[in-house]
């Protein structure tokens, strides 16, 4: 795949800014994506009053959106970066799906 | 050892465009966001007229008496009461035309010369900057939240990049030239302050939880029609009762129920810490009911429902049983922590002036940061001579558009607030209007003088705006020297803040002139 950004600096071939813009994406959406996963398998496994869940589920998902922005510019190519972000966001996914019987607060 | 390498690089490159692209938004948010840090203080000043304070319940009858003129058919009414910081008095009521929006009217107490106090926006032009940005609702808050999370991300791949944190602290090399010093500053400002950039770039993204994680909120909390259960939220609104009977005459809430109400506030309240907030809802109806809101006491923790209230029913003004307050999980504790430590109302004098500290560094941290972008690729331009010279520019131009011409736009804000004239219709507009034309006189000017010329000649332009400013007051507010003596402490603390940053202005364009002399050459550096 493509090359790391910091490698290829003076490289700026196409494919090279494409690797870069799918990289700024996985941050951004894909970062986005994993935080609301979390919250919300996090919120349905923390048992509170409706008004207080998002709110509290939502302290580490913040860090977590952070953590993916560094995740996907470090990765050794944008595949990966998108697959260190999407794969946990999916399997949280599933968690807050399973959890979803559990009757709300 | 090499996954190391480039993981530091990685964080390199991360730390370098996170930092980059926002970083004009982000130096803005912290300019106006630390100044909003005396946003009452900046209010006072900028009325000058209004009384010193009226007693709690004086200034609540009379935000009520101007409300039963203004908006007797209004359902909603709230009355905001001066504190020993703010002199505002503010009532809002939702307009019954409309049914949702709230109008409101400063009907702060006149002082002496019973002069009606000027119309303006006050500290609230900088606190409303700091998170909307002057944009359409909801886009500065979302932009101002991007700038928070980039903010976050660029500080954790800033302390990857450097960790010789305490070495860097006494590794300012003032006297060398290039980028050194520049490097220098920026890690100073930002390893001195680096727990509260920290603190204020996270809190900032916990405060706007609700409208960032709205499909988190939607999968949490089920829509069903459930009763409105959001107590004490502030502006959050109980659900109307649109088939409520016929209006009782008793429930629209009689100035002699209002009195009875008052006389239990006084009697339950200190008279240090009194009403800060009288909200009469549902005017009208047989549920009409007014609740008083207790100044809240020093606490790190900012949760709404933690204050102190009274409630009384508008039809007998007889007080009403209090909510229990809801129990609060330790998430919410937490968050209300993170929400105080932004906002630093807790603060008393000395630890605001030190929370205005910390964010004027890191406002300079952004600053030196976005130099230095400009440094490193003017070198780079100067090896490779290839392209990239209009990125360069157009940096270097917006540098100088953010770093001296906002403070210059926000001093011509205050000029406007002397100048245009007390009684002159729509003058709180016109100050917001003049401060966006200094403002883009000064981005004019940015982009079409040689940057070298433009960076000294705006640091003279904020050094005269900020340290004339005390002379303008002096010949507008109806001042005279000989007050002076019996001037307000916060009167001379403004005055001397003005000329101290008058002076730091000076001194950066009396050093930036200096540099030019001895570098004999003109490569239009910065």
């Amino acid at each position: 795949m493509s090359a790391h950004p910091h490698r290829s600096r003076h490289a700026s071939s196409v494919r090279h800014r494409f690797a870069v813009a799918s990289r700024a994406l996985a941050a951004l959406v894909g970062g986005y994506g994993l935080a609301t996963a979390f919250t919300v398998a996090l919120g349905r496994a923390l048992e509170l009053p409706k008004e207080e869940v998002v709110n509290t589920a939502a302290l580490p998902a913040f860090l977590l959106y952070a953590g993916a922005a560094v995740w996907a510019f470090y990765a050794s190519n944008a595949t990966r970066a998108w697959l260190g972000i999407g794969l946990p966001a999916a399997v949280l996914a599933l968690v807050a799906w399973l959890l979803r019987a559990t009757p709300a607060a | 050892m090499s996954t190391h390498r480039s993981f530091r690089s990685a964080m390199t490159w991360l730390h370098t465009w996170s930092g980059l692209l926002l970083g004009w938004v982000l130096y803005a948010i912290f300019i106006t966001g630390t100044t909003a840090y005396f946003r009452p203080e900046i209010t006072a000043w900028m009325q000058p007229e209004t009384a010193i304070v009226a007693a709690p319940a004086d200034a609540a009858r009379a935000g009520f008496k101007r409300l039963q003129e203004i908006a007797p058919e209004s359902k909603r009414w709230l009355v905001s009461v001066p504190d020993d910081r703010s002199r505002e008095l503010k009532i809002y009521w939702e307009d019954p035309q409309s049914g949702k929006r709230f109008k409101n009217e400063d009907v702060s107490q006149p002082g002496e010369k019973n002069s009606v106090p000027r119309a303006t926006l006050g500290g609230e032009f900088f606190y409303r900057f700091h998170f909307q940005l002057m944009l359409p609702h909801p886009w500065g808050r979302f932009l101002a939240c991007t700038a928070a999370l980039f903010m976050f991300v660029a500080l954790i791949s800033g302390i990857v990049t450097h960790r010789r944190f305490f070495k860097d602290l006494f590794l300012l090399r003032l006297g060398r030239d290039g980028r050194r010093p520049w490097l220098d500053f920026h890690n100073v400002t930002a390893v001195l302050a680096l727990p509260f950039y920290l603190m204020i770039s996270y809190s900032a993204l916990v405060i706007f939880t609700p409208m960032l994680m709205p499909l988190a909120a939607k999968f949490l909390v089920p829509a069903k029609p459930a009763p409105a259960a959001v107590a004490g939220r502030e502006l959050a609104r109980a659900p109307e009762n649109l088939n409520s009977p016929a209006p009782d005459a008793a429930s629209w809430i009689t100035p002699d129920k209002f009195e009875l109400m008052l006389a239990h506030v006084e009697k339950t309240w200190s008279t240090e810490r009194s009403v800060k907030r009288i909200e009469i809802t549902h005017r009208g109806t047989p549920q009409a009911s007014a609740t008083f809101t207790r100044d809240s006491a020093p606490s790190t923790s900012y949760v709404f429902t933690d204050r102190e209230v009274l409630k009384f029913s508008g039809l007998t003004g007889l007080p009403l049983a209090n909510p229990a307050p809801p129990v609060k999980s330790l998430g919410t504790r937490i968050r209300g922590v993170f929400y105080g430590l932004h906002l630093a109302h807790f603060a008393g004098p000395a630890l605001r002036a030190l929370f205005f500290l910390m964010g004027t560094m890191g406002a300079a941290m952004v600053g030196t940061g976005l130099v230095l972008w400009t440094l490193k690729r003017k070198d780079r331009l100067t090896e490779s001579g290839r392209g990239g010279r209009f990125g360069y520019g157009l940096v270097s131009r917006l540098n100088i558009t953010a770093i001296t011409g906002l403070p210059i736009a926000c001093a011509g804000f205050l000029w406007a607030n002397r100048l245009i004239p007390a009684a002159q219709a729509g003058r709180a507009d016109l100050e917001t209007t003049c401060f966006l034309i200094v403002w883009g006189v000064a981005a004019l000017h940015a982009f079409a003088r040689p940057a070298k010329f433009a960076w000294k000649e705006q640091l003279l332009a904020a050094a005269f705006a900020f340290g004339a400013l005390p002379l303008v007051d002096l010949l507008t507010a109806g001042r005279q020297l000989d007050t002076w003596p019996r001037a307000e402490g916060l009167y001379v603390y403004f005055t001397a803040a003005l000329l101290l940053l008058g002076a730091l202005f000076g001194y950066g364009a009396f050093k930036i002139s200096k540099r030019r002399a001895r570098d004999a050459a003109p490569g239009g550096a910065l």
